[in-house]
């Protein structure tokens, strides 16, 4: 997975975008085993306390494991994987009516627009 | 503390750029030994051939004189060496990897100071090697009892040092060797002084005045009790145990301040490490 | 027994009668990785070496992990200078022989396996390597050390992206909560993702200081941003 990150907002909110998107996408397995906070840390080029901070994160939304002495994975729970992937689907298309409505499109002329596009 | 390892790479580095010098001089004394030869052969027992042993002979004295000399630059070379290590270790680039060692200050100058005189003690054997074996070859070409005459010098000579007959110039004798002794050993000391002020001050220009000061100052101790003891007795003294007196005891004097002068330079530079350093390259 | 890897205390440092370091106060934490951002001449450079033992201080006080600085004080702490020291002579395994035999928190191991990744014999001379290798071998042997305290002057600047991720890598690779790293730079766009804490010093002062993540939280500003607000009217 790329590890790209822009200015502005905190590091680790990015970080737990970034692993939900690659769960969401299937580029991270469910079950897979994720490399020590420290090798992540050093993939991504950002500091140790803050990927450690960021994981943290992903495990209380449960999309990571930690299995005492051995390590992290991503979590088997496909239903939580599915919620994931809908709630990202709904994020960007919020992000998108607001980028539109920004733009000057009603409503109406973005249902047009997309009935063209997707048929 | 940490002293031996000190020693131990201090020794590795300096005698890696001595050995070669030593090897040097061997070389010169060796060549010194071939041109004696032909000096020998071509001017001293002639050859009755005279254009040829005067071209000959005129190299080989040529070569003979410019082989020793080297030899004697190759003594000056290893304090040449000396001075110029100890100047990048502590003042130069490398100083930034000396002084973040975790070791006393006491231990890097010591280990720096043993190393030199050694390096030193190790020039004036090889350069003693060589003369020597100039020295062998004369008497070989020259004498048909050469080892009996090596011996017969070196008795006689042995005898004028130890002979206790004649104490008051066995006296002279040997305050002025451990004048000239103390010359040798201080000089290392004296050079890293005046590198460590000249390096390590605020500022330069100050660093090197301290340097010229302690340098001029010890100098002109030396000379003027070197000088004065010569003077007064070349110009008022007339009797030989007078004249004796006074050299032994300009000598001690001499001594005596050298030793002052050294312990001084040693803990300026100790001082100016612990109190005073500026690594700034 | 002191939790403050470095202090430093009304620091200030002269050179002749120009000021380096004025009245310098700063305290560093264990286990923080910390960037130390200013502009060129605002005295990174003369605080690191204090805290080395390269220079000694005017006035002022600085402790490393309470010791003042002492061949104690060396022994804990790393320093990485922005130019090679050790003598173009020397075999890399000369370079580690030396760190094993005055640091007994040397570890040879690591260090040779950074080494042999970066595809380096130990027996090359440091003259057969070319300027970033040295660099990069140099960076090796100093982050092997189990050390409280790493001195990073200017790991960065003239390096090639490549080497700079490597740099960034190995950095991140040897943290350790029981250690601090103070990175001076002023390429801070580079390295802030790997800060924990950002220290601004400028004139021989400390501007400011802050959590990089809380800065970026709290005011949705990068630490690259913030310096050129804070330095915008700096005329060098």
């Amino acid at each position: 997975m790329k590890w790209e990150f822009n200015g502005k907002g905190p590091i680790a909110a990015q970080i737990v975008l970034l692993v939900e998107q690659a769960i969401a996408r299937g580029e991270l397995a469910p079950g897979e085993w994720l490399p020590s906070v420290r090798e992540l840390a050093a993939e991504a080029s950002v500091n140790p306390n803050t990927m450690q901070k960021a994981l943290l994160e992903l495990e209380q939304n449960g999309l990571v494991n930690t299995v005492r002495n051995t390590g992290k994975s991503v979590t088997t729970d496909t239903e939580l994987i599915r919620a994931t992937r809908d709630r990202l689907v709904e994020e960007s298309i919020r992000a998108f009516l607001a980028d539109m409505k920004s733009l000057g499109l009603d409503r109406a002329e973005v249902s047009a627009l997309m009935e063209r596009r997707v048929s | 503390m940490k002293f031996g390892k000190l020693f131990k790479h201090e020794f590795k580095q300096s005698f890696r750029l001595a050995l070669p010098v030593y090897l040097g001089i061997i070389i010169m004394g060796f060549v010194a030994c071939l041109s004696a030869v032909v000096f020998d052969r071509t001017v001293i027992s002639g050859n009755g051939n005279e254009d040829l042993a005067g071209f000959a002979g005129m190299s080989s004295m040529g070569t003979l004189a410019l082989s020793l000399t080297a030899v004697g630059a190759g003594v000056v070379g290893a304090w040449i060496l000396n001075a110029v290590r100890f100047l990048r270790t502590m003042t130069g680039q490398q100083s930034y990897l000396t002084h973040t060692l975790p070791v006393t200050a006491d231990g890097l100058l010591m280990s720096k100071i043993l190393c030199a005189l050694l390096v030193l003690l190790g020039a004036v054997i090889a350069a003693g090697i060589a003369v020597f074996c100039v020295v062998m070859t004369f008497l070989v070409l020259e004498s048909t009892t050469p080892i009996r005459d090596l011996i017969d010098a070196v008795y006689s000579l042995v005898k004028a040092l130890t002979d206790v007959e004649n104490l008051s110039a066995l006296s002279v004798i040997w305050s002025t060797l451990g004048r000239v002794v103390m010359l040798a050993l201080g000089m290392p000391m004296l050079l890293f002084t005046a590198i460590m002020a000249a390096g390590s001050l605020v500022q330069k220009r100050k660093g090197l005045l301290g340097a010229g000061l302690f340098l001029g100052a010890s100098a002109v101790l030396n000379f003027i009790s070197s000088l004065a003891a010569g003077l007064i007795s070349f110009l008022f003294v007339n009797s030989q145990d007078v004249y004796e007196t006074m050299m032994v005891s300009s000598s001690m004097v001499n001594i005596f301040l050298y030793l002052i002068v050294i312990v001084a330079g040693y803990f300026f530079m100790r001082w100016i490490i612990t109190k005073k350093l500026n690594v700034n390259v | 027994m002191t939790s403050s890897v470095l202090e430093c205390r009304a620091l200030t440092k002269y050179y002749g009668s120009t000021m380096a370091l004025d009245s310098l106060d700063l305290t560093l934490e264990k286990g923080r990785i910390v960037g130390l951002l200013g502009p060129n001449g605002s005295g990174k450079t003369t605080l690191i070496k204090i805290a080395a033992g390269l220079l000694t201080p005017t006035s002022g006080t600085i402790r490393i992990c309470g010791f003042a600085p002492s061949p104690e004080s060396k022994a804990l702490v790393s320093y990485l200078p922005e130019f090679t020291y050790f003598e173009n002579h020397m075999r890399v395994r000369e370079c580690f022989e030396l760190f094993r035999d005055f640091y007994d928190d040397f570890d040879e191991t690591k260090a040779r396996d950074m080494i042999r990744d970066l595809g380096v014999s130990p027996e090359k001379r440091m003259r057969e390597l070319s300027k970033g290798m040295k660099e990069k071998v140099q960076l090796v042997t100093v982050m092997s050390r189990r050390s409280r305290l790493f001195l990073l002057d200017e790991p960065i600047a003239g390096v090639d992206p490549a080497s700079r991720d490597y740099i960034l890598n190995t950095i991140i690779r040897n943290y350790s909560e029981d250690s601090t790293i103070l990175i001076s730079t002023h390429l801070i766009s580079d390295v802030e993702n790997v800060l924990d804490d950002y220290v601004f010093i400028r004139d021989g002062k400390v501007w400011q200081t802050g959590s990089v993540e809380a800065l970026r939280e709290n005011e949705n500003k990068s630490v690259d941003a913030l310096f050129r607000e804070v330095f915008r009217y700096e005329v060098r």
